[in-house]
C-alpha cells in the first residue's frame, strides 16, 4: 500500500499565533436556538424528573390537556382585570417554581424571553402616554402567562402523545400531519443548525480576514438548515408512504375519563369562571 | 489528586500556545483523561474513563453502539465538557475556565482537529473551496500559503475537481473528504476522527488510510473511532475498546478479537 506523500507544511509543526478575537456572540446565540429547538421537540421532560405537579398533570389525559391550555389562554387574552392577571401570574410561577433547574430553563426562560420580546415589540407604544405604560405591562404578563402555560404542557406531554390528541379532537389529518412532520423534524433541524456551528466555532480560531464574512457562514448554518428540512420532510414522507400511510391518521383508543381528569377540569372552569367575574 | 481549574498538571516545558518540549525532559501525554465522567439528560455516557494518548500515535476507539465513543471525542475537542473527572491536553487542563480565554483556546482548536462523524453536519459553505479555505483563513495566513494549502488539502484527498461544487452536491464518501480536506488544511497536531471510514467505497477508504499512515509517520497524532476491526489492523493502531458499560478495556490490536470476547 502506498502511503500518501504529505505537503511539507502539514508534515511541519504549525505556529499560529491567535488573535484572541471575541466573536462568538452570534454563533453562540445560534447555538442556543438550535439547542431550544431541540428541547421544544423532545418535551415531556417531566417524566424524566418533574415536580409533582408536572407528574400529576402528566397523568391527565392529553386531548383535556389541550383543551384546558386553550381555555386558559382565551381567558388570559381575553381579561382586561389585573387582579386575574395577576392570580394566573401566580398560578404560572407556582407550577415553574416548583420545577427542577432543566424544567426551568426548559419553560421559564423561554417564557420570560417571549415576554421581554413582546415588551420590546411594544415599546413604540411608549410614544402614545403615560397610560400606554399599563397596557405594556399588562401584554408582556400576557405573554408570559400564556408562554408559560404552552411551554408547560410541552414539558408534561410527549410530542406522539399530542399528535394522538389532535387526532381525538377530531382535527383533520392534514393539520395533524403538517403537526406531526414539523415536531419531527424541528429536533433533526435543531440538531443540524447544532453541528454545523460547533463545525463552523472549531474552525473560527482567528480574525475573519477580508472576504471572510462570519455572518456568511450563519448564513450558510440557515441556508443548510433549510435544504435539510427539505430533504427530511421529503424522505419523511416516502418513508411513510412505504410503510402504507396514505394520509389518514388512525384514531387511537379512547382513554377513559379518570379522577385526574375531573380535578383538571374543575380547575379550568373554576379559572375560567373567576375571568368572567373578575 | 485535586485538580483546579487551568492548572498545569504536566512537568515538561510544553504549553498549549506553545508546542513540543526540551529533548531529556518528560514529556506529557498528548490526550489523557482521568476518570472522566459525562451525563446526558440523567444518563452517563461516559463513566470514570480513563485513557492517554502519545504524540505520534494512531489510536483507535472501539466499542458498541451507544458506548460513549463520540462523546469522548467531543469531550476532547473541548464541545463537551466532563462532569467530574479531568481532561489534559499537551498537560493543560481543559475545562469551562481555559476555554473562556480566547487566545488559549484558538490554538487549542487549531492543535485539535475534528472530523465528525455526519459530513453534512461539518459543511456550511457554498463551495469546496471555500469550505477548505474556511479554517486557515482564519488562521490569517497569507494569500499565497492559503492557496496552497487549500490545493494541497484538496489533492490529498483528491476533491480537487470540485473545488467550485456546492457541498450539498456531493456523495456521501466525497463530502468526508471534503470534510477531511478542510481539518487538515489547518495542520492540527492531532486529528479526532468519529468513523472516519463510514460510508466510504474502497477507493475513498484507501485514500483515508494512506493518508492516515503519512499523517502518523510525519509525527501526528490520531484518535479515531471505528467499528471497523479491518481498519485497525490495517493502520496498526493501538486499539482501546469501550464496553456497554462506558468501561476502557485496553487491547493490543492484534489481540483485539479475543479481549472484546472477554470484555463481551
Amino acid at each position: 500500500m502506498a502511503m500518501a506523500e504529505l505537503p511539507s507544511w502539514l508534515a511541519a509543526e504549525e505556529r499560529y499565533e491567535p488573535t484572541g478575537a471575541q466573536h462568538r456572540v452570534m454563533q453562540k446565540n445560534v447555538l442556543h436556538l438550535a439547542s431550544l429547538l431541540e428541547r421544544v421537540r423532545l418535551g415531556g421532560g417531566a417524566h424524566e424528573g418533574g415536580s409533582i405537579i408536572d407528574r400529576a398533570l402528566s397523568c391527565v389525559s392529553a386531548p383535556v390537556r389541550l383543551v384546558g391550555m386553550f381555555v386558559c389562554v382565551l381567558c388570559v387574552c381575553l381579561t382586561q382585570s389585573p387582579l386575574y392577571l395577576m392570580l394566573m401570574s401566580a398560578v404560572a410561577l407556582v407550577l415553574v417554581a416548583v420545577r427542577p433547574v432543566r424544567g426551568l430553563r426548559a419553560t421559564f426562560v423561554p417564557a420570560l424571553g417571549a415576554a421581554g420580546l413582546a415588551v420590546v415589540l411594544a415599546l413604540p407604544a411608549l410614544l402614545l402616554g403615560a397610560s400606554a405604560a399599563g397596557a405594556m405591562l399588562k401584554i408582556a404578563l400576557k405573554t408570559f402567562i400564556n408562554a408559560s402555560l404552552v411551554l408547560g404542557v410541552s414539558w408534561t406531554l410527549t410530542w406522539s402523545r399530542m399528535s394522538a390528541a389532535l387526532k381525538m379532537l377530531h382535527l383533520p389529518d392534514e393539520v395533524i400531519f403538517t403537526f406531526d412532520m414539523a415536531l419531527k423534524h424541528i429536533e433533526v433541524l435543531g440538531r443540524t443548525a447544532h453541528d454545523l456551528t460547533e463545525s463552523v466555532m472549531l474552525r473560527s480560531i482567528g480574525r475573519a480576514p477580508e472576504g471572510f464574512s462570519r455572518t456568511d457562514s450563519v448564513a450558510g448554518i440557515m441556508g443548510m438548515t433549510f435544504i435539510k428540512a427539505m430533504e427530511c420532510s421529503r424522505a419523511m414522507d416516502e418513508a411513510m408512504a412505504c410503510r402504507g400511510f396514505a394520509g389518514v391518521y388512525p384514531a387511537p383508543t379512547r382513554a377513559g375519563f379518570g379522577w385526574r381528569d375531573a380535578v383538571y377540569v374543575a380547575v379550568v372552569v373554576l379559572l375560567a369562571a373567576l375571568c368572567a367575574v373578575l | 489528586m485535586r485538580i483546579g481549574k487551568g492548572d498545569v498538571l504536566a512537568d515538561d516545558t510544553n504549553s498549549v500556545t506553545g508546542a513540543s518540549g526540551a529533548a531529556g525532559t518528560k514529556v506529557a501525554p498528548l490526550i489523557e483523561l482521568r476518570d472522566v465522567v459525562f451525563s446526558y439528560a440523567g444518563h452517563t455516557v461516559v463513566d470514570g474513563v480513563s485513557l492517554q494518548v502519545d504524540r505520534g500515535e494512531l489510536v483507535a476507539l472501539l466499542g458498541p453502539n451507544g458506548c460513549g465513543k463520540t462523546t469522548i471525542m467531543r469531550l476532547v475537542n473541548g464541545l463537551e465538557l466532563a462532569d467530574a473527572g479531568a481532561y489534559l491536553f499537551d498537560g493543560h487542563v481543559i475545562d469551562a475556565a481555559f476555554l473562556k480565554d480566547s487566545v488559549a483556546a484558538q490554538r487549542f482548536h487549531q492543535r485539535v482537529g475534528f472530523v465528525f462523524q455526519n459530513a453534512d453536519a461539518q459543511l456550511f459553505c457554498a463551495t469546496v473551496g471555500e469550505e477548505v479555505a474556511f479554517g486557515p483563513a482564519q488562521m490569517g495566513l497569507p494569500a499565497d500559503e492559503l492557496e496552497r494549502r487549500v490545493r494541497d488539502a484538496m489533492e490529498l484527498f483528491r476533491v480537487a475537481d470540485l473545488v467550485d461544487a456546492s457541498p450539498y452536491q456531493l456523495s456521501g464518501g466525497q463530502k468526508k473528504r471534503v470534510a477531511l480536506a478542510a481539518v487538515v488544511s489547518m495542520n492540527p497536531d492531532i486529528l479526532v476522527l468519529d468513523e472516519p471510514t463510514n460510508g466510504l467505497d474502497e477507493d475513498s477508504c484507501d485514500i483515508v488510510v494512506n493518508f492516515l499512515l503519512a499523517y502518523v509517520a510525519a509525527g501526528k497524532t490520531v484518535l479515531m473511532s471505528t467499528h471497523h476491526q479491518d481498519l485497525v489492523r490495517r493502520l496498526g493502531a493501538r486499539a482501546i475498546y469501550i464496553d456497554r458499560y462506558h468501561h476502557v478495556v485496553e487491547a493490543p490490536a492484534p489481540s483485539y478479537g479475543t479481549e472484546v470476547g472477554v470484555a463481551e
